[in-house]
């Protein structure tokens, strides 16, 4: 018994690693612009349906479809921003119900073009196979392992970008406080577009992981953004730790009460003890305390 | 003898890490005018959020006619009989200025006495006087939204006397007024002040010499100095605090 | 009568016209679209419902269908246990439900027994739906949790009770739901019952929010922050109309499962409490009007052009909601009566007529 949780306590980190893909690009979002993008789960629908793309039409190995699905999302994350998100700037409530009518026109689309059919996506044949995780005899899937090096690839990347670059502090200086930053000559609008681009590119790549371990479908997306959003909820804004200690209770949560008791279950216990957090920290667990002098 | 309507001692307040307010000591009397000045970030609308309850001191007691109320919940806190009025003016958008003074009114703050709450003639009577007092009663039935910059600031002063508060805390109440606007919200203040105690927070020093009878001075959150007007312009701490100016009076 | 409902004479003229016209809809129209207005009224309580925690207190919930499937859960158990009784033909000596059969169960679970008496499980369903909201409420509301925060925890919410419907198939009818009792399609009692209902519900979303606890909402949207230094306890507020709505719309989705004949997890899910918004948002908020218009407006193209156009209907929601949400924030109703405001104001002097255009230039909130 101990043994099989250990065992389950290990694939949640893949799934732990995927939370944190999709949260990071919500979560830089969130704090740049204060926006919930209700079609961040269909960035994802569309990334898992460029691997399938890739590999079903053009034969291609789906580490093509890493950067293949940061570069199509990227793009659609500008249109969506300039064309719908910039025109509702200041209503967050708006912008969110706003992207809930992307979210059904990406899904309709989706249905239109490819049918409503489940796709299926392999993993590439370098990564197909198991091994046994060090001090045991578990087996641990080779492709697993990929997501859980992609994900830290993509999160030192992503701290790198924030603190170790012009732009990067650029953001964080917009995340603080917009007004000021406007006043310094930040082009908050190039800020925004670029966040909101590289969130959503984020959100296409874990489409690509996605899809060799779910099938893939119009509504596949939503349930991992519900999941990110209580990412958000539990972590907090404004730092990078809160996202990974949000992604890690969130993902390993799940995945070790659902093998306990089921999968609803293991749902509702998590979302009750996100419920418990928020009470004492209203806030998230990691959001920057600022001097509050403006109203509200 | 004169009493006290609000003391605080030892008053600290710190945010991640930033001593905003440090271990204060400042009182005000029963019926008194007092205005607050200071350099931006010197605690002035902190000291009012603390003592509103927007949130809890970090140590130290905020005594209301001897009662201690650090950390109270803030309707607990208006219903002792402290009002606030906003740094940026707040009032409630697309409501009518007749509503807004309505929301005001004293009384009926229970969900279930506001369900059988009626504005009754008396209630106009009331609103409408204060309105007169604001010069808003030609604009009762617009929207606030349409309001100027200046008008909304009388709009929400109004409020706050609708709600017939002890003791009235009012942020910077002429900020983006005109010259005579300004000169009109003086002689407003000086009519409210009479039946009860004002704290006032401001810059502009013409405004202050025109309502003040005693300054106090914050300064990182301690108090730097207080008195009547002469003296604060003539200290010298002060005048080091507004620096490479002359005077207090040459502040902005 | 004036009195009673606060409505001017010409409005009480028109809304006794208009539902005058619904009540004798089904004696001109065929019984298939009078099942169909019957659904619709549903939704358009549903919507009222919405209208009063999201249009006039400003809180954006993404779970309300959780009362509104509740409820339909509660009297959609309770007329399948009583078919499964009254059939035995059907269901065996035992008269238990199929889908419990199916799962194993022998007997009706003891807790359940209750349900088979339909009068027992319809304030049982109303009851347990406001003392949930009340709870979700207290949880939410008391340490101010709210805008989009609040929209995404009521978000995982609603998918919650969605899965845990779908995992508890012997006690739900799982992924298919509950079907096949004896529903009041067809009746015209039941429709005249369901026209009623809602037009009580109309009569009391506006004694709420016409008398000073709806100013007070209001005063909630436009500012909360401000109301609480007025000392009012907001949470104590928004969680009275939570607990409101939340049963209204536990009544709507009871009529609705005992009319349609069919409850399923999508009743409870965040899809229908999305749509919700959607007919809300379309129709204007804060109106009452624009949200019941919303409601018939979208449920009634949806059910005309999805007849003929199924493939392309979903693209046509996702333009239209943007364009609304992007060009008319307020919605039909609420540009209408917006242009009514001006157009007095103009008369009456009080405004020039450069500051009234300006006026319908902003966007309320």
């Amino acid at each position: 018994m101990a043994e099989a949780v250990f065992a389950q306590f290990l694939t949640g980190f893949s799934i732990v690693a995927i939370l944190l893909i999709i949260s990071l690009g919500l979560a830089i979002i969130f704090g740049v612009m204060r926006v919930i993008n209700m079609a961040h789960g269909d960035f994802i629908m569309i990334g898992a349906y460029v691997a399938y793309v890739l590999q079903y039409y053009l034969h291609l190995n789906l580490f093509w479809a890493v950067p293949a699905a940061f570069v199509v999302l990227g793009l659609l994350g500008v249109v969506v921003e300039w064309g719908l998100i910039r025109q509702l700037y200041g209503r967050p409530l708006e912008t969110l119900l706003a992207t809930w009518g992307v979210s059904i026109i990406l899904q309709a689309g989706i249905r239109l073009t490819f049918g409503p059919e489940l796709r299926y996506v392999k993993a590439p044949d370098a990564l197909s196979g198991e091994f046994p995780v060090p001090g045991s005899n578990l087996p641990f899937p080779y492709f697993r392992l990929f997501i859980i090096v992609l994900a830290l690839v993509l999160l030192l990347m992503t701290y790198w970008l924030l603190y170790r670059t012009d732009l990067g502090m650029h953001v964080r200086a917009v995340n603080q406080n917009r007004a000021m930053a406007a006043v310094l000559g930040i082009d908050t609008r190039r800020i925004d577009s670029a966040v909101f681009a590289f969130g959503s590119g984020l959100a296409g790549i874990a489409g690509v992981v996605v899809a060799p371990i779910k099938t893939v479908s119009p509504i596949m997306g939503f349930k991992y953004a519900v999941d990110s959003y209580m990412v958000i909820v539990l972590g907090g804004v404004g730092r990078l730790a809160g996202t990974l200690a949000g992604a890690t209770v969130i993902g390993e949560g799940e995945t070790v009460l659902a093998f306990l008791f089921n999968n609803v279950i293991g749902e509702l216990l998590v979302f009750t003890m996100i419920v418990l957090v928020i009470r004492v920290f209203p806030q998230g667990l990691f959001t920057i305390q600022h001097r509050r002098t403006e109203n509200l | 003898m004169t009493t006290r309507i609000l003391e605080t001692h030892g008053l600290v307040n710190i945010v991640s890490g930033h001593t905003i307010i440090d271990h204060l000591d400042f009182d005000i009397e029963e019926g008194e005018l007092r205005v607050l000045v200071g350099p931006n970030g010197a605690g002035k609308t902190t000291l009012i959020d603390l003592i509103t309850g927007r949130f809890p001191p970090t140590a130290g007691q905020i005594l209301f006619r001897g009662q201690n109320i650090a950390g109270w919940p803030r309707h607990r806190i208006y219903g002792i009989g402290i009002s606030r009025k906003f740094q940026v003016p707040t009032v409630y958008e697309n409501l009518t200025v007749f509503e807004n003074m309505a929301i005001g009114l004293r009384g009926h703050r229970r969900a279930f006495s506001s369900l059988v709450f009626r504005v009754t003639s008396e209630h106009a009577a009331q609103i409408e006087r204060i309105l007169a007092q604001v010069n808003l009663l030609a604009r009762a039935a617009d929207e606030a939204h349409t309001l100027s910059h200046g008008e909304k600031q009388w709009l929400e002063i109004g409020m706050v006397v609708a709600s017939e508060p002890r003791l009235m805390l009012l942020d910077e109440p002429t900020t983006g007024m005109t010259r005579d606007e300004t000169n009109t919200t003086a002689k407003l203040i000086k009519e409210i002040a009479g039946a009860r105690s004002v704290m006032v927070v401001e810059h502009d020093m013409s405004f202050v010499r025109q309502i003040a009878n005693k300054i106090t001075v914050l300064h990182q959150g301690q108090k730097l100095a207080e008195g009547s007007v002469r003296e604060v312009e003539n200290n010298l701490k002060v005048a080091e605090v507004y620096l490479g100016r002359e005077k207090i009076s040459a502040a902005p | 009568m004036i009195g009673l409902t606060g409505l001017s004479r010409s409005q009480l003229i028109i809304a006794l016209a208009v539902i005058a016209g619904f009540f004798v809809f089904p004696l001109y129209a065929g019984a298939f679209r009078t099942d169909q207005l019957g659904l619709f009224l549903c939704y358009v309580m549903f919507a009222l419902s919405l209208d009063l925690i999201w249009g006039f207190t400003g809180i954006l919930s993404l779970g309300n269908a959780i009362y509104f499937g509740g409820g339909a859960y509660f009297i959609g158990l309770a007329l399948k246990l009583q078919y499964a009784a009254t059939h035995a033909t059907r269901y065996g000596e035992g008269a238990i439900p199929d889908f419990m059969t199916w799962n194993g169960l022998t007997e009706i679970p003891r807790w359940m027994r209750p349900l088979r008496n339909v009068w027992f499980a319809a304030p049982a369903g109303v009851l347990a739906m406001g003392f949930l909201a009340f709870v979700f409420g207290v949880i939410t509301f008391k340490r101010h949790i709210y805008g989009v925060y609040c929209a995404v925890i009521t978000l995982a919410e609603s998918l919650i009770f969605e899965e845990l419907i779908i995992e508890k198939q012997a006690y739900t009818g799982g992924f298919n739901g509950i079907t096949d009792y004896d529903s009041y399609s067809g009746s015209l009692h039941f429709y005249w019952v369901i026209l009623a209902v809602t037009v009580f519900f109309f009569w009391l979303s506006r004694k709420l929010t016409t008398t000073h606890f709806g100013m007070v909402l209001r005063s909630i949207r436009e500012n909360e922050l401000r109301s609480e230094f007025f000392g009012f306890e907001v949470a104590n507020y928004k969680i009275f109309v939570f607990t409101v709505a939340a049963m209204m719309s536990a009544v709507a989705g009871g009529l609705y499962a005992a009319l349609n004949g069919i409850v399923s997890h999508q009743d409870i899910g965040p899809i229908l409490s999305i749509e919700g918004v959607i007919w809300v948002a379309v129709g204007g908020r804060g109106t009452l009007i624009g949200s019941m218009v919303g409601a018939i407006l979208v449920k009634g193209a949806q059910s005309l052009l999805s007849e003929q156009f199924a493939w392309i209907w979903d693209l046509l929601v996702g333009f239209m909601f943007i364009l609304i949400i992007v060009l008319m924030p307020d919605g039909i109703m609420g540009a209408l009566l917006r242009r009514a405001r001006r157009r007095r104001a103009i008369a009456a002097g009080r405004m020039p007529a450069y500051e009234a255009a300006r006026i319908e230039e902003t966007p309320t909130t």
